[in-house]
């Protein structure tokens, strides 16, 4: 009896340890799974910070990108404009010089040819006036004259196009000082959109949804510089296409945004569009400073320039401006 | 207290006095003594069961509580075999205790309680450990580094010359090793 009482008391006794022992297996499992819970989540956070860290990194590689080009083109520009100020004015003097020779030319022209008709010309001057005659036939005088004419002509058209890249350098990298102002930044893209009418009337419709904005402090010039860029490169993304620029504020800033229906831009491409000298135009058509001097000026204002794009649909860019305490 | 020192209790209670004693123990004291090694439970609760396990046995609290840190050293030693790398000596292993294993329970477990200890190594056949915990556990800690002589087959005499039960801010243990006791 006794023994069986024993046994009945081990064997409650094994019952109650079995159950405290599967009790804390469960307990184990849950704890196990919560930690798992835990890891998955820290191991989300994670991902989030190393995404945000990647993001950043990006766009400070590109701010220190921007800022070292910014500082090479502004010792270019600098070094640029002395040569090209002379070189312009040489070339000035040279066309000048040009019309006096080539009056010069036609007087000694006409002149060989009346000493050609005299029957009592001295040998030595009937042989001088046959090798002039000679060289004007064989090097084709006139045809040299008439392409001098047009040699300078390029070379100032071509300068003029050096100047104006100077220009834009300078633009970017802050060296000219317009005048900061309080504007209405739809007046600028109303103006805008007059001065650039002639790029985008047969190519595309424009849609305006303007709301009424307070009164920014900026340089309306300047701002202005920059929708033309975008309005022209919009108009250059399409055969016929639609433009909609909007406007409108909230509490802190003025946003603009200007969306095309055109060929879209690449993510290859869309990493570089910032940078100087970066340009898909084909070459003579664009100088691929546009959008870099465009970015230069936002960042002046203390804003933002976003672009977003698909390829086959469009491109849209926004502009944020402050109200309140951006940089000029 | 992290649970591992309930499953060790419990293991020890089971092997030294039997699975009825131990169940004795959490009858007495109103436990569930459902434990798993990665929880945490109250401190309170293995006082609780310290002291039924004394008045049951007979055996002092000091006494028991120093048996049972010696019993938690080969435990420990079995459940986490990455403090105990081969050729670790008992010196080591005591130098390692606040900043490598706690280091790493504070990995593991970061709401995890710790006593805190601060070495002097006045030679190298000496170590002094300076214990500090809300605990006062100082007789585990003697049973611990009775555990790690045993464990390593060394001997070590541990004088404990000042003592927070005393009145002192810290309990400070002087070790000699290789000194028969």
């Amino acid at each position: 009896m006794n023994t069986h009482a024993v046994m009945t008391d081990e064997s409650e006794l094994l019952a109650r340890a079995l159950r405290r022992e599967r009790l804390a297996r469960k307990k184990a499992e849950t704890l196990l799974e919560d930690r798992a819970r835990e890891l998955y989540k820290s191991q989300q956070e994670v991902r989030d910070h190393y995404e945000s860290l990647r993001t950043t990194q990006m766009q400070l590689v590109q701010s220190e990108k921007m800022a070292s080009i910014g500082q090479l083109a502004a010792g270019v520009a600098h070094e640029i404009n002395n040569p090209i100020g002379f070189v312009t004015s040489n070339v000035a003097t040279l066309a000048e010089y040009l019309t006096v020779i080539r009056g010069l030319l036609e007087s000694y022209g006409t002149l060989t040819d009346l000493l050609a008709e005299q029957p009592d010309v001295v040998p030595e001057v009937q042989t001088l006036l046959q090798s002039i005659r000679h060289t004007v036939q064989t090097e084709d005088l006139d045809y040299i004259v008439s392409d001098t004419t047009d040699l300078l002509r390029e070379s100032q058209d071509g300068l003029c196009r050096v100047r104006e890249i100077v220009q834009n350098l300078k633009s970017f990298v802050r060296l000219d000082q317009s005048p900061v102002q309080e504007a209405d930044i739809n007046e600028g893209i109303e103006t805008t959109l007059k001065v650039v009418w002639n790029e985008l009337k047969y190519k595309c419709k424009i849609q305006k949804r303007l709301s009424p904005l307070p009164p920014l402090r900026c340089c309306p010039g300047e701002l202005n510089q920059v929708f033309a860029n975008l309005l022209v490169n919009a108009a250059q993304a399409m055969e016929q296409g639609e433009i909609v620029i909007e406007s409108s504020a909230n509490e802190t800033h003025v946003v603009v945004r200007i969306s095309d229906n055109g060929c879209g831009i690449s993510p290859d491409n869309l990493a570089k569009l910032f940078t100087p000298f970066f340009t898909t135009k084909p070459v003579g058509s664009g100088t691929g400073l546009g959008l870099s001097v465009s970015y230069g000026i936002i960042q002046k204002h203390g804003g933002e320039i976003v672009v977003e794009s698909q390829v086959g649909q469009g491109t849209t860019f926004t502009i944020q401006l402050p109200l309140q305490g951006g940089p000029l | 207290m992290k649970g591992i020192v309930f499953t060790l209790l419990n293991e020890l209670v089971e092997e030294k006095f039997g699975l009825a004693t131990w169940d004795n123990m959490l009858h007495e004291s109103d436990l569930d003594g459902v434990y798993t090694a990665a929880d945490t439970y109250p401190d309170a609760e293995l006082l609780q069961l310290v002291t039924h396990l004394s008045s049951s046995s007979g055996i002092g609290t000091p006494a028991l509580v120093r048996a049972f840190g010696n019993y938690l050293l080969p435990g420990f030693a079995a459940h986490y075999p990455v403090f105990f790398p081969p050729g670790i000596t008992a010196r080591q292993l005591l130098l390692s205790v606040d900043g490598i294993i706690h280091e790493e329970v504070k990995k593991l477990y970061p709401e995890a309680v710790l006593p805190r200890f601060d070495y002097e190594e006045p030679s190298p056949q000496e170590l002094v450990m300076i214990y500090r915990s809300t605990r006062q556990l100082c007789p585990l800690v003697e049973g611990l580094i009775d555990g790690t002589a045993e464990y390593f087959g060394e001997t070590i005499q541990q004088r404990h010359t000042r003592c927070v039960h005393r009145g002192d801010d810290a309990c400070r243990f002087e070790l000699t090793f290789g000194v028969t006791p």
